[in-house]
């Protein structure tokens, strides 16, 4: 687990979130990140398998074997393991209250005061 | 698994060994299945976007994964191998010399091309958004040419147009400053208040030009370049609001421009305006009752969302419009609009540039070929010392590596040093390039032509690596160390590859070869040009009277009387002939044209036929050695007062006459009736290149011009000449003013000035070409020699005659030229559909051409293999039978 929520970069953050409600495979994942962020997050395979590389090394998720062996075609799929699940958490957790605050501080574009 | 993916996996050796063992499948089906992905686009592009975009993320991945994984005993092993490999290169400092000076020619040469090209003809306009500025121009009909716009129609266009965020126009205006007691000559530009917020500029100091600073009764102002400001005004930030005395009167300065910024931009003559003022425009100018006067260039910046196609249709119907409203101003003008960059480069200027930009790249492969050609020559040397690395256990990699840092050291120190070619070469490009090539003036070596060069250097490196690199990496242990004793010898394929890089590097040759012969003989067809005249021998000085100050119009008007100045000049000694001509000199540019009416047809000559009117006086036949054909030549006698008379060139016979006898008729011309008195050959006024025109000459005193210019044929220096005439010019015009002395061959030298620079530079290229040619053959048959000495010494031994020996292997070398020959004539040949546009009257194939290139190519190939044919030939039998 990382030892502060500041180490989850931005890719590595939306691949967990890709994973929240159900395991996937590589290229599900860079297809649901890329139609959550409208396109402004576009993964390239190297780019997304650093991370999971990464995020693999720090338990955060793991490779799941779907009813027997893996799928030739489209790669591993993962799962959110609970120290993932925790990260995600923390992480919005802190994104809201900055959101919250910029809010409250009239930051946000379009932002009503209320 | 299918070629693309085949190639991606070959790709994925760009990752450390323990991320691409585990993912290397996963990456795969990743591949395979972004591949279908819609984002790429359809149609050629999509292949391109896809697999740009799997690169980048490839090689940013696998850069962060390599540094993730890095280890400092890699490093060092790198820094190991750098230092072998500049061993190595020392203890052969020959083949290294060589090879180093030929990278170091070659891409000093090229990245100085480079410069002048990019900067001349690459570069977009140094403006904001500047694909978004189009040219709006007038055209001549019917040629189509781009001309300078009226006033009243760019203020029509201005308010009809939808297109643009709005049109600007400048123009010229010649002015005197009045500055610190002296008085100065300039020429500014005058824009209008818009223009430079189209450009989307801004000032370094005080404010732009505004609509308000052309309301009637508004202060006079003007902009500062910030060269003026530097050199004027020693950049004195307190100089906004200061006044600056013009001869027309005072102007206030509202800004100073930011440095870099010029506006026109183009040749070093039109950028070099100092003074910017609000250009407004009069009643009488926005008048369409009076003459048309052509002058300003128009730009404007399209608005978001509109595309140059609409503007153009829009700018067309609005001409249209304009036409049927004032036919007489359409009568021969169109209209063009065009993205404003092109209008700066011509296209004729920019593929001029991109044929430069190829050949210069022929001589870099030829570079690369030779020195991938000297590198293969010192391989063989090091076979045996690769093969003994291979055998105590040396990896494949560690040998193809240790040969590529070679490579690379070599190319890294040719593109260091090629980097000091390119400043000398830049700027002897500058000095002898024509002087109104667009943005010449700036041309100098900044940071992307050192990423040229940089470049060059890896591409160059790779290109004549990768061959040596891969024949040496894979060293055959058994024969490399079988051949024990033997020092070089070199496999029979890795000396059939040695000769088709020279078989290469001949073709290569051949075609600059032939490209140089080409430019060289179009160009002394130009010098052998007969312009009518002869050029040689001849001065030039003109004289103004000029109208007394503060005298504009008078009336009635007056014009000096110059029979008496060429009188006395023709007087001086040491002058063989003088004439005056008053309407413009040869080869100057300057020309004028009028209608021309003869009795047999209703209405005049007129636009492309109309005469060229040149006045001159009786001695100008002699001097310029014109040449009368019928007839007589202008009298002294022909004085206003005589009747009016003509002599007509053999051009304007032909247009005006026909089969008509021209001697005797009565013709109209600029309001007088004139008869023809004579026929001379016609000119080359405009210089050797422009089209046969009818020209009438008429006698000197019918000018009504203000200035003469003084033809002066003389054997005599030009420095000892000039004072008597200028006395002779001030006794006989009081107050006339004169210009400096002008030799006509050095009007003609402008004239030729560009393709004298093409005919030189493709030759030194193509003598470069020629020189790398001669030492790869040089170096291949000196291997040949060293190799087969031993069987060369058995053939001695057995009865063979050196001069047979010496002939056996001048036929090798003919056998390898030869066949380059062959390919180097095809690719000349396709290789001349592309620069015949540049050649001055092409003789399509030129045999004389062909020939002299082919048996230069011949007799230097021939030399260059002599030298290790003789030795060869000496071979002694006992010393070679006993070696090894």
């Amino acid at each position: 687990m990382p030892s502060s929520l500041s180490d989850l970069t931005p890719i590595a953050f939306e691949v967990l979130l890709s994973l929240v409600d159900r395991p996937q495979h590589g290229y599900g994942i860079k297809l649901d990140v890329e139609r959550r962020t409208v396109g402004e997050v576009i993964l390239g395979s190297g780019t997304l398998y650093q991370a999971i590389h990464r995020l693999e090394r720090e338990g955060l998720i793991a490779e799941t074997r779907p009813q027997g062996r893996p799928d030739s075609r489209r790669g591993r799929s993962y799962r959110l393991m609970p120290a993932g699940r925790a990260a995600v958490d923390a992480h919005l957790r802190r994104m809201s209250r900055v959101v919250d605050d910029a809010r409250a501080r009239r930051l946000l574009p379009g932002s009503r005061s209320s | 698994m299918d070629r693309s993916t085949r190639a991606f996996r070959a790709l994925l050796c760009a990752y450390p060994p323990a991320f691409r063992d585990r993912y290397r499948d996963d990456l795969l089906a990743f591949f395979v299945q972004d591949r279908a992905h819609p984002r790429y686009g359809i149609g050629w592009r999509r292949p391109w976007r896809f697999w740009a975009a799997t690169l980048r993320d490839l090689v940013v991945s696998a850069a962060a994964e390599r540094k993730r994984h890095w280890r400092p005993m890699r490093s060092l092993r790198l820094s190991l191998d750098v230092r072998d490999a500049v061993r190595s290169l020392l203890a052969t400092p020959g083949p290294t010399t060589v090879a180093l000076m030929v990278l170091t020619l070659g891409i000093g040469m090229s990245s100085a091309i480079f410069a002048v090209v990019d900067n001349v003809a690459l570069r977009g306009l140094p403006f904001d958004q500047a694909d978004r500025l189009v040219s709006v121009a007038e055209t001549m009909l019917p040629s189509g040419r781009p001309v300078t716009v009226a006033a009243p129609n760019y203020v029509q266009w201005t308010a009809r147009q939808h297109s643009f965020e709005g049109l600007g126009a400048s123009d010229f205006f010649v002015t005197v400053l009045e500055e610190g007691g002296r008085s100065e000559r300039l020429l500014a530009a005058r824009v209008t208040p818009n223009l430079f917020g189209l450009l989307r500029v801004t000032p370094a100091l005080g404010r732009l030009l505004s609509p308000d600073d052309v309301r009637p009764g508004a202060e006079a102002v003007v902009l500062l370049s910030d060269g003026a400001w530097h050199r004027r005004f020693g950049a004195d930030p307190g100089v906004i609001g200061r006044l600056i005395r013009f001869e027309s009167g005072g102007r206030r300065i509202v800004g100073v421009m930011r440095p870099g910024f010029a506006y026109p931009v183009g040749s070093e003559r039109i950028s070099a305006s100092e003074f910017w003022v609000p250009r407004a425009f009069t009643t009488a100018e926005l008048g369409r009752s009076l003459g048309r006067n052509y002058s300003l260039s128009v730009v404007g910046r399209l608005k978001p969302g509109a595309t140059i196609d609409q503007a153009a249709r829009e700018m067309q119907q609005t001409r249209d419009v304009l036409a049927a409203a004032y036919p007489r101003w359409f009568v021969d003008r169109g209209i063009a609009v065009r993205p404003a960059i092109d209008a700066v480069v011509g296209a004729t200027v920019r593929s001029w540039m991109l044929m430069l930009l190829g050949a210069v790249t022929l001589v870099l492969l030829i570079a690369c070929v030779n020195v991938a050609n000297v590198l293969l020559a010192r391989a063989t040397g090091r076979a045996r010392e690769l093969g003994i690395r291979a055998a105590l256990g040396a990896t494949r990699l560690d040998l193809l590596r240790g040969v590529l840092v070679e490579s690379f050291i070599l190319s890294a120190a040719g593109a260091t040093l090629g980097l000091g070619i390119t400043a000398l070469g830049t700027a002897a490009l500058r000095a002898t390039l024509p002087a109104d090539l667009p943005r010449l003036a700036s041309v100098a070596v900044d940071g992307r032509v050192v990423l040229v060069a940089v470049l060059a250097g890896l591409v160059t490196g790779v290109l004549f690596g990768f061959v040596p690199a891969i024949r040496l990496s894979r060293p055959n242990l058994a024969d490399t160390l079988h051949a024990s004793g033997r020092a070089s010898t070199a496999s029979a394929p890795h000396q059939r590859l040695r000769a088709m890089l020279v078989m290469f590097e001949v073709s290569l040759a051949i075609v600059l070869l032939v490209g140089a012969g080409l430019f060289v003989s179009s160009f002394v067809r130009l010098l052998d040009r007969d312009l009518g005249f002869d050029p040689s021998h001849i001065v030039t000085i003109s004289a103004t009277v000029e109208p007394p100050v503060g005298v504009k119009e008078r009336t009635p008007k007056t014009y000096p009387d110059f029979s008496d100045l060429v009188a006395r000049v023709a007087a001086i000694p040491g002058v063989e002939h003088v004439g005056g001509i008053a309407s413009g000199l040869p080869l100057s540019g300057n020309t004028r044209s009028n209608a021309f009416t003869v009795s047999w047809r209703p209405e005049p000559f007129d636009h492309d036929d109309a005469a060229f009117v040149h006045e001159a006086s009786h001695g100008l036949l002699m001097a310029m050695r014109l040449q009368l054909i019928r007839g007589r030549w202008i009298a002294d006698t022909d004085t206003p007062g005589a009747p009016g008379v003509v002599v007509l060139s053999q051009e304007a016979v032909r247009r005006y006459f026909g089969d008509r006898d021209p001697l005797g008729q009565v013709v109209q011309l600029e309001d007088r009736s004139r008869t023809v008195v004579g026929i001379v050959a016609g000119t080359q006024f405009r210089g050797p290149e422009a089209q046969p025109v009818p020209e009438a000459w008429v006698p000197l005193p019918d000018a009504r011009q203000q200035s003469v210019d003084l033809v002066i044929r003389t054997q005599a220096d030009v420095a000892t000449l000039v004072p008597a005439v200028e006395r002779a010019v001030f006794d006989t015009l009081p107050g006339a003013v004169i210009d400096a002395p002008v030799t006509l061959n050095a009007l003609f030298a402008e004239f030729v000035a560009a393709r004298r620079f093409n005919a030189f530079l493709i030759a030194v290229f193509g003598v470069l070409a020629l020189t790398m040619v001669s030492v790869g053959i040089y170096g291949v048959m000196a291997c040949v020699v060293d190799q087969q000495t031993r069987e060369i010494g058995v053939r001695m031994a057995l009865g063979a005659r050196p001069a047979e020996v010496l002939r056996m292997m001048l036929g090798r070398a003919t056998l390898v030229s030869g066949a380059g020959l062959l390919a180097g004539l095809a690719g000349a040949i396709a290789l001349e559909q592309f620069i015949r546009g540049f050649l001055y009257q092409p003789r399509p194939y030129d045999p004389a051409v062909y020939l002299a290139v082919l048996s230069l190519t011949v007799a230097v190939s021939l030399i260059a293999a002599l030298m290790p044919a003789r030795r060869a030939a000496g071979v002694d039998p006992l010393v070679a039978l006993r070696r090894d």
